[in-house]
């Protein structure tokens, strides 16, 4: 493997963890005027998680890096661009600003993988693709195990919880067609089917280990696309991180397969056809 | 003539063909990161089973944890719409009753997870914490046969619409079932 493929897997990775922590740009653009106009004092949280200098700074160092990952690739800057990407999320994560929002949680874990990758394919390259790809399993995984056994309570059974999340005002496209064609009564029982079909869709996405790799990720990707088209496209902020992490691991174990079935040599090629 | 043996093409488990590639390149960091991934998928099972723990856990999206550090443990961990949360918002003290059954003045919010979010969140300070004085928050969260209620008083002070003003959290208390 040249230096060259051995780095893509993390420029794409890169470029997920960009996508994700930018997709809702106006969002963050908007919040610190927000929190310098109003800061909020708050025993609980250390003052450096309270500053707004260390949320801006933990939130643009890795898209700086990332950038310049991406002009100038090097095993350096990759390694760099995955340290502040990791740095970044575990600060956001715990910053008062935004420890609530799960991108910062996604994109930590994508980017220990990359960390892990990057260790990984320098040492011993060998069997790269089974375990890169189980890795990025497992930790989809992890995500919707801990969601599906959050939800196994009353207000998930009966839907309440997401009709009043979703069904009652969310203008996203579906929950707004379903407003205009269905009764109150009607739309109250859709919520109960949708709230069980998302409970069922997370307890199987938390079987992934149990799937045959390749399968994993491809139906994995579906069901996360499925998530963000039917509930809420500022979700893929959140999801985006788990999409590039399945799409890498089915490159790696694609990339895994070519190398233990390599293609025939001419002379192989000429033999076998006639 | 024998026929020759016809050989099915086996299919190992990818965890089985994982723990054997790591255990051969002897890679572990990738043992660290399972070992990991194990152990919060561990403490969702631990929450699921048992109501103290389930207490804790929503206890933390109530930012209560009794120390920073183990609320900073668990927020890599998969709490993403988690339980059945919900807040009050109100100019003025709200008794039980009133939680309940809430009067037009008080506002009542559905949310997916981390309840505290209520103040602490950019989409709402300039919503709820617009005007000058108290304003207080109740956060209730339930998990089953568990649920957490907890109380937060939060003063704005001086400033307008644009000019910068400071706000201060207090608990106010907090009573779990």
């Amino acid at each position: 493997m040249t230096e060259r493929e051995r780095l893509q897997p993390i420029r794409w990775l890169c470029a997920g963890l960009v996508a994700s922590w930018t997709w809702k740009w106006r969002f963050f653009t908007g919040a610190p005027a927000v929190y310098a106009h109003t800061p909020l004092h708050d025993p609980f949280f250390p003052e450096p998680l309270q500053n707004l200098s260390v949320l801006v700074t933990a939130f643009c160092v890795p898209i700086l890096i990332a950038f310049v990952m991406f002009v100038r690739p090097s095993a350096l800057f990759a390694r760099t661009s995955m340290a502040a990407f990791c740095t970044g999320s575990l600060v956001l994560n715990l910053h008062q600003g935004s420890y609530n929002d799960a991108t910062f949680v996604t994109s930590l874990w994508a980017s220990l993988w990359g960390l892990w990758y990057l260790h990984a394919s320098t040492r011993d390259a060998t069997e790269l693709g089974v375990r890169a790809a189980f890795l990025a399993q497992i930790i989809v995984a992890l995500l919707f195990f801990g969601g599906a056994l959050g939800k196994l309570t009353p207000g998930y059974f009966d839907g309440s919880v997401l009709y009043r999340i979703y069904f009652e005002k969310r203008q996203h496209w579906s929950f707004a067609w379903l407003r205009g064609h269905l009764t109150a009564a009607e739309l109250r029982y859709a919520a109960t089917l949708y709230s069980r079909t998302v409970v069922g869709i997370e307890i199987f996405l938390a079987t992934l280990p149990l799937w045959p790799s390749r399968l994993a990720l491809q139906l994995a990707l579906v069901a996360l696309g499925m998530l963000v088209v039917l509930n809420n496209f500022q979700l893929l902020s959140v999801i985006g991180s788990l999409m590039t992490l399945c799409v890498v691991g089915l490159w790696l174990l694609r990339r895994a397969m070519g190398d233990s079935n390599p293609r025939p040599t001419a002379p192989e090629a000429v033999a076998l056809s006639s | 003539m024998a026929q020759p043996e016809r050989t099915r093409p086996s299919w190992t488990p990818p965890a089985v063909e994982f723990l054997g590639a790591i255990r051969r390149r002897r890679d572990r960091p990738a043992a660290v990161l399972c070992a990991l991934i194990l152990a919060y998928a561990l403490s969702s099972v631990v929450c699921a089973l048992d109501p103290n723990t389930a207490r804790f856990f929503m206890g933390r999206f109530h930012l209560r944890t009794q120390s920073f550090a183990a609320w900073a443990l668990f927020q890599p961990g998969p709490w993403m719409y988690n339980f059945d949360n919900r807040y009050w918002a109100s100019r003025r003290p709200l008794s039980r009753a009133e939680l309940d059954d809430p009067p037009p003045d008080v506002l009542m919010r559905q949310v997916n997870h981390q309840s505290a979010r209520a103040f602490t969140f950019a989409d709402n300070r300039p919503r709820l914490l617009r005007d000058a004085g108290l304003h207080y928050f109740y956060l209730e969260s339930r998990y089953r046969s568990a649920t957490v209620l907890t109380a937060y008083v939060v003063d704005v002070e001086g400033g307008s619409a644009t000019a910068p003003r400071s706000a201060t959290v207090r608990r106010l208390g907090a009573s779990d079932d």
